[in-house]
């Protein structure tokens, strides 16, 4: 089927492509652009600058972070005490946790005394 | 299968009588700690209501003073004979059977019956001239009982010392074969010098002891400064043992674990 071959009449539309076809449409945004030349060249650093930070930080945690230890030197291992123990440790303890006071236990106080009467003194 | 059961029951029992033996002195203790509780609260309750009845001598309040005597009494004198049984199992727990307090244990047994006794007694209590009438038996009776807590205590403190002392020489019997034969010189002169210190030891728990039977010590039982001298002679006796137990871990370190 033949595509129909389409013409176009609209005056306005006709004044449209006059005006794309000179490049005379594009004129306001050129001059716009011109305007805000500096606000864009800004714009476009910061943008720039954030995008290598995102980028620096995700490379930094990707890297595990490099340990500066000093060099080994000979250190100075302190001697082996040994403790000896005695078996008898325990009864020494046992003498010592004597409790020497007394009375201990302590002895109560009781009333051997009761009666319906009063005290004489 | 048969042998398994036997042995499973030979456990049984073990584990029985082992349970009973260490409740026996936790017994003693609480049976003590909750009459002389009953005897607190009891006694307060009687103070409250003689002074109601002689403030107001009805023969309601009157009734009700004399019981509340009674259970007073009856508290009393149950706590008293459960503190004699706790000393005693205080003194026996160290299993030293050192006679010469022998006649101290004793007089506790017999203050644990008399506080009995009295308990009982207590309960034919009806009038407050039966009241009167016990107490005054009582006052009269009670004394030595009353003074067998005090000796009592000083026995049950000899009866740990003794052990410690029966502990000591088990410790030098178990490090005496582990010595290097022939002994030297200086070694010989430490034992020699422990079995002395050990002797002396003896000798001043023996006269300490003694001394508790003298008519100037029975004289001075209630004396509130009984114990004061007691205490001086018991560190005494502590501070040798502590001497005498350094010097054999001394000789048990350096010529024993050699």
């Amino acid at each position: 089927m033949p595509i129909p071959k389409i013409e176009i009449t609209n005056p306005q539309a006709l004044e449209i492509m006059g005006k794309v076809k000179s490049g005379e449409i594009f004129i306001p945004l050129a001059t716009w652009f011109k305007k805000s030349k500096w606000y864009l060249i800004s714009i476009l650093i910061v943008t720039i600058l954030l995008i290598a930070l995102v980028v620096g930080k995700n490379l930094s945690e990707k890297t595990p972070v490099p340990v500066f230890a000093p060099p080994d030197i000979e250190s100075i291992t302190p001697p082996e005490v040994i403790n000896l123990k005695s078996d008898f440790s325990g009864l020494k303890e046992e003498i010592q946790n004597l409790n020497t006071d007394l009375p201990d236990p302590f002895i109560p106080t009781f009333d051997d005394n009761l009666k319906l009467e009063e005290a004489v003194n | 299968m048969k042998l398994f059961a036997k042995l499973f029951l030979a456990a049984l029992t073990l584990l029985f009588f082992s349970a009973v033996t260490t409740t026996v002195f936790a017994d003693a203790k609480s049976d003590y700690e909750f009459q002389y509780s009953r005897y607190r609260q009891n006694y307060i309750e009687y103070s409250i209501l003689k002074k109601d009845f002689l403030a107001n001598p009805t023969l309601d309040n009157q009734q009700k003073a004399v019981l509340a005597a009674k259970q007073t009494l009856s508290s009393r004198d149950l706590s008293k004979a459960n503190f004699a049984a706790y000393l005693l199992d205080l003194c026996q727990e160290k299993q030293t059977n050192y006679t010469p307090i022998k006649p101290l244990l004793d007089s506790l047994r017999s203050a644990r019956a008399f506080f009995l006794s009295e308990a009982e007694k207590s309960k034919t209590i009806v009038t407050p001239a039966n009241l009167t009438s016990f107490t005054e038996d009582y006052l009269i009776n009670v004394v030595p009982h009353n003074r067998s807590f005090r000796t009592g205590i000083v026995a049950c403190k000899i009866s740990q010392l003794v052990r410690i002392q029966a502990q000591s020489k088990n410790a030098l019997d178990v490090i005496l074969p582990k010595l290097a034969i022939p002994l030297s010189t200086p070694l010989q002169t430490r034992i020699d010098d422990l079995q002395l210190l050990g002797n002396k030891i003896n000798d001043t728990i023996n006269t300490f002891t003694d001394k508790l039977y003298t008519e100037e010590e029975i004289s001075n039982i209630d004396n509130e400064y009984y114990f004061t001298g007691k205490i001086e002679t018991i560190k005494k006796i502590q501070t040798l043992q502590l001497k005498w137990i350094d010097g054999l871990i001394d000789i048990d370190l350096n010529y024993a674990h050699s």
